[in-house]
C-alpha cells in the first residue's frame, strides 16, 4: 500500500479547478484586451467563464463563512486563514467581486487580482502535490 | 517571459508528437484496450489544446497574459505524467498482467464498480492505484500474485480509492464527520484556564487538520476493502504490520496513511457486524492485540484517532456505500473450511477464495501450499473459459 492513490486522487481534483479557473481568467483577461478571436473565444464563451468565475466566487466566500468547508476547497481556505490578511476582508473583497462579475461590468484590474492571488494559491498547491507525485 | 514560453512551446510539440506515435502504435499493436487507448487519444486532445493556448500566449506576447501560460504548463506537465504512466505500462503488458487484471475486472461487479471500463495491470511494483480516470484505472501489484495470494485482498483497498476519486461527495461526508467530531470536543471544554483552553483548542485543530483529504481517503479504502472482502482483508492488515514491524500508534505527519492502529479498528468495525463471535475473527484479534500491547502508545495517538471518530468514519462510510453504491455486496459469507478437498470451491469468488484461505490458515496451515496451487489452476482455468 502506498500513496499513489491518495496523492494523485488530490492532484487531480486540483487540476481540475486549476484549469478552469485558469481558462475563465484567461478568456476575461483575453475578452478585456480584445483578443478573444486569437484564441477562438466566442462572446459565449465569455459569458461562460464569468458564469464560472462567479459560481466559484461565491462557493468560496460561503466556504469561508462555514466552519466546515467542502474538502475540495479546504487547502485553499486554511491558506487564506493562514495569511495576514483578515479573513474578513477576504469576505468582503470576494462579495464585491461577485457583485461585479453578476453586474457584467469589466472586471477592473484590483478585481482581477483577486482572482489571480487565488489562482497562484491553487497553482502552488497543485505544483507541490505534483512533486510529491514525482517523488514517489 | 516570452523566449521562455516559446521555447516550452517548441519542447512540448516534440514531445506531444512522441506521445501521438506511442498512442498510435499502441492502437495498431494491443487490441486489449480499445477504452484505455481511446481515452489516452482524448487525453492527447485536451494537451493539444492546452500547447496551443501556450502557443497563442507566447505569439501574442503580452504581459498581461504570461501569467496564465504558467498554469498551462503546470497542467501539461502533469497530463504527460499521465500519458507516461500508461504508456510503458500497455507496451510491456505481459500474459501474467493480463491474467492478473481478469482476476481484479471479476471483482467490479460485486464491489459496486460500475464506471469501471479496463484496468491496466502493471505486476512490477507494490500495491498502489492511479485513479485519475476512475473508469481506467492502473492497478499496481507485486509479481508474486501470478502464484500467490499473500496480500491479494489489499487491492479492494485500491479499488476503494477508485471510489473515492469518482464520487467526491464521500469525501465532503468523511471530512465533516471529522469536523463535528472535534467542534464538539471544543465545546466540551467546561470552565477552564484560558491558557489552558488556548493550548487545548490548539491541539484539537492539529487533530481537526490531521484529517485531510488524503488520510480520509485511506480511511475510507479500508473500510470499503472490509466492506466488500470482510475478514481476509482484516487478517492481510493484522499480517502486514506484524511482518513488518509497524508501531501501529505511530502518527507521522508526512504519511498519508493514518496509523494502523485506528486503520486496524476501522476495518474490524466493519466487519464485526457479522462476524462478532466467529472463532478465526477472535484469534486474529487475539494475535493483534498481543501486537499492539508490545508496542509504545504515541502521546497524540487518543487525540488524532479516538475510538469515537474512528466509529464515525465507519458509520458514515458504510451509509455512504450502501446509498452510492448499492450494487456493492457487503461481505457476509460464514467462513468455511477450505472447500478444495479435491474438488473446486462451491465459490469461485475471490472475496470467497480470500476468506476460505484465512479459515485455512487457521486451521490447516500445512495444506496451505496446496491449497494455493489448486486455486491458481482455477484462477487461471477460468480466465480461459
Amino acid at each position: 500500500m502506498n500513496e499513489l492513490g491518495a496523492i494523485s486522487g488530490k492532484v487531480q481534483r486540483e487540476v481540475e479547478l486549476l484549469r478552469e479557473l485558469n481558462s475563465a481568467l484567461l478568456t476575461l483577461e483575453a475578452s478585456a484586451l480584445d483578443r478573444i478571436s486569437d484564441f477562438g473565444f466566442s462572446s459565449d464563451d465569455v459569458a461562460k467563464s464569468r458564469g464560472f468565475l462567479l459560481d466559484f466566487v461565491k462557493r468560496l466566500c460561503s466556504a469561508l463563512k462555514q466552519e466546515s468547508p467542502p474538502l475540495h476547497l479546504q487547502p485553499i481556505v486554511d491558506h487564506l486563514k493562514s495569511g495576514m490578511k483578515p479573513i474578513k476582508d477576504w469576505i468582503e473583497d470576494l462579495e464585491s467581486l461577485a457583485g461585479l462579475i453578476q453586474s457584467n461590468n469589466k472586471l477592473t484590474d484590483d478585481s482581477l487580482a483577486i482572482l489571480e492571488d487565488i489562482l497562484s494559491l491553487l497553482d502552488t498547491q497543485f505544483t507541490d502535490d505534483l512533486q510529491r507525485l514525482y517523488a514517489r | 517571459m516570452k523566449d521562455y514560453l516559446n521555447s516550452k512551446a517548441a519542447e512540448y510539440s516534440f514531445l506531444l508528437d512522441w506521445l501521438d506515435g506511442e498512442i498510435h502504435n499502441l492502437q495498431t499493436r494491443n487490441a486489449n484496450h480499445p477504452c484505455i487507448i481511446r481515452c489516452l487519444q482524448d487525453k492527447l486532445r485536451e494537451l493539444r489544446q492546452l500547447h496551443n493556448r501556450l502557443k497563442i500566449i507566447a505569439g501574442l506576447g503580452s504581459d498581461k497574459l504570461a501569467p496564465r501560460a504558467i498554469p498551462i504548463i503546470h497542467d501539461m506537465e502533469y497530463q504527460v505524467l499521465i500519458l507516461t504512466h500508461y504508456i510503458p505500462g500497455l507496451q510491456r503488458e505481459n500474459s501474467d498482467d493480463i491474467f492478473f487484471r481478469g482476476l481484479v475486472l471479476s471483482v467490479k461487479d460485486r464491489c459496486g464498480l460500475s464506471w469501471i471500463e479496463d484496468i491496466l495491470v502493471r505486476l512490477d511494483g507494490h500495491h498502489a492505484i492511479f485513479p485519475v480516470m476512475p473508469e481506467i484505472p492502473i492497478v499496481f501489484a507485486p509479481p508474486h500474485h501470478v502464484v500467490s495470494t499473500l496480500d491479494l485482498a489489499a487491492i479492494y483497498h485500491e479499488l476503494g480509492h477508485d471510489v473515492f476519486q469518482r464520487l467526491k461527495e464521500i469525501g465532503d461526508n468523511m471530512g465533516a464527520a471529522a469536523f463535528l467530531y472535534y467542534f464538539n470536543l471544543k465545546q466540551s471544554a467546561g470552565t477552564m484556564a484560558p491558557e489552558k483552553r488556548k493550548a487545548r483548542d490548539n491541539t484539537i485543530r492539529a487533530a481537526g487538520n490531521y484529517w485531510n483529504m488524503e488520510r480520509l481517503n485511506e480511511i475510507f479504502s479500508d473500510i470499503y476493502a472490509a466492506y466488500v472482502c470482510g475478514p481476509a482483508y482484516y487478517y492481510s492488515c493484522v499480517d502486514f504490520v506484524i511482518r513488518l514491524g509497524r508501531n501501529p500508534f505511530l502518527i507521522n505527519p508526512t504519511d498519508v496513511h493514518p496509523p494502523w492502529a485506528a486503520r486496524v479498528h476501522a476495518i474490524y468495525k466493519t466487519i464485526s457486524v457479522n462476524y462478532q463471535n466467529d472463532g478465526v475473527i477472535n484469534w486474529v484479534q487475539k494475535i493483534w492485540e498481543g501486537y499492539t500491547a508490545s508496542q509504545q502508545k504515541n502521546v497524540d495517538f487518543e487525540m488524532f484517532c479516538p475510538t469515537a471518530l474512528m466509529d464515525q468514519f465507519v458509520d458514515v462510510a458504510n451509509r455512504n456505500i450502501q446509498r452510492l453504491l448499492p450494487a456493492a455486496q457487503r461481505y457476509s459469507d460464514p467462513l468455511q473450511d477450505s472447500p478444495i478437498t479435491g474438488g473446486e470451491p462451491q465459490d469461485k469468488s475471490l472475496e470467497r477464495i480470500l476468506n476460505n484461505r484465512l479459515k485455512m490458515l487457521y486451521t490447516d496451515p500445512g495444506r496451505y501450499a496446496e491449497w494455493e496451487k489448486k486455486v491458481f489452476d482455477i484462477f487461471k482455468t477460468s480466465s480461459r473459459s
